[in-house]
């Protein structure tokens, strides 16, 4: 059987506050454990950091490379250590990785808790070496970064009340793009159908987050797409007799340079699509661009 | 004779009758070595495994698979210690180790307790793997 060790990271002190975040931010976790076959290399970034870097946790990561930055391993683990001491840190990681396992396989590389659960304590956390003092920042993202070419897929549920009037949003990417994005082509398709005869959509840009109901965006990929034409010239149809997975591409749509906006990205009704009675049909929405990573809204 | 390489596969099941064992969501097993990180979110914890995820909801922005576990919070780091020696224990008859099974009600409709494999481990959240 194939064996893998576990490297565990941990950077809060209080054990009750290992609960996922640290503070706000989606890509921060407090904790991690992660096999060690998905260590992809160790090197310093300061005089006092040293950096564990690994394949991607929370996405897959393929076929990005020579697309962009950082792709395709960007998630990391910043340890804090003694200046001149990498090396040594380095090595004890790579000797615990590689010596019999006396704990299952489960290897604490850093854990500054000092406070437990049953408020027990301790004075210092727990390391590997002693010429680590603590975690600086941990990274599991949960889009792939880098800056460069960028692809996105999601099926958007719709929402089977909100289109009661043509431009009403209908459903909005769980991301935005960041601003300096350029879109390059977009395509949408039927994955299931509303279950109401009457239900067609296109796809919005936008510069602010539009929640379902609302209007204000856009028009990208659609029959009313200024000047251009969508392939097909039409918008898509999805009630309960129209094609299942009929499919719109952006295009003769020229990319779309995003400037200072945000993009936000949403499925919009064009008849009403209000009269689904459990089920307003779900679009997979597929977008490209050039820029900066999505974020997850 | 040619030597059969084993995997420790974990069995989840997220619905308390097994005659609703029916959909992607409600139950499944997945090879220890498709694990690309364990991390705590909240009261649950998420173990990522290699493979991509399509639904749509918003915790599923991310593109792996996901099995969250409810565990007794305070205590993440037992539950990964417990999870690290899980994967690297041998195979049980069949192969596949139970991590957690909410199901109380068998098929016949005799009831039974839900099974975890560690104490503050209490049970399935939810499986994205559709």
């Amino acid at each position: 059987m194939k064996e893998d060790k576990w490297l565990y990271f941990r950077n809060v002190t209080d054990a009750d506050d290992d609960d996922g975040l640290l503070g706000t931010n989606k890509n921060h976790p407090t904790s991690l454990m992660i096999p060690a076959s998905r260590l992809a290399c160790m090197q310093p970034m300061s005089d006092t950091t040293l950096s564990l870097e690994f394949s991607p946790i929370k996405h897959l990561e393929v076929g990005s490379q020579y697309q962009r930055t950082k792709a395709p391993k960007a998630d990391a683990v910043i340890l804090t250590v003694t200046q001149g001491k990498t090396f040594e840190v380095m090595e004890a990681i790579t000797h615990a990785i590689n010596s019999p396992s006396r704990t299952g396989g489960f290897i604490v590389i850093a854990d500054d808790v000092t406070t437990f659960k049953d408020n027990s304590t301790r004075a210092v956390g727990e390391y590997i070496h002693k010429d680590i003092s603590g975690v600086d920042s941990m990274y599991a993202y949960r889009t792939p970064q880098g800056f460069g070419m960028h692809e996105y897929w999601e099926m958007v549920s719709l929402s089977a009340t909100a289109g009661d009037a043509d431009g009403k949003s209908v459903g909005q990417l769980l991301v935005s793009l960041p601003a300096q994005a350029i879109l390059l082509e977009g395509a949408m398709t039927v994955i299931t159908r509303s279950d109401h005869a009457d239900s067609s959509v296109r796809l919005d840009i936008h510069s602010a987050s539009r929640a379902d109901g609302a209007t204000g965006g856009t028009e990208w990929i659609g029959a009313g797409s200024s000047g251009t034409a969508s392939i097909p010239n039409a918008d898509l149809n999805n009630g309960s007799g129209d094609v299942l997975y009929d499919t719109l591409h952006s295009g003769t749509h020229a990319p779309i340079d995003r400037d200072t906006a945000e993009t936000f990205i949403q499925v919009t009704a064009c008849e009403d699509t209000s009269g689904a009675t459990t089920s307003a049909g779900i679009i997979g929405v597929y977008i490209k661009w050039f820029g900066s990573p999505a974020e997850v809204i | 004779m040619n030597s059969i390489e084993t995997n420790n596969m974990w069995y989840f099941r997220d619905v308390t009758d097994e005659d609703n064992d029916d959909y992607t969501s409600d139950s499944v097993v997945v090879p220890v070595d498709q694990i690309t990180g364990i991390v705590p979110f909240g009261s649950v914890i998420y173990i990522y495994f290699r493979g991509q995820n399509l639904s749509s909801t918003q915790d599923n922005v991310t593109q792996n698979q996901i099995v969250a576990l409810n565990y007794e919070a305070g205590y993440g780091k037992e539950v990964c210690e417990h999870l690290a020696a899980l994967a690297n224990a041998g195979p049980h008859h069949s192969g596949i180790t139970v991590v957690a099974d909410n199901a109380t009600t068998d098929f016949d409709g005799s009831t039974r307790a839900a099974i975890t494999s560690h104490k503050y481990i209490t049970g399935v959240s939810f499986i994205h793997n559709a």
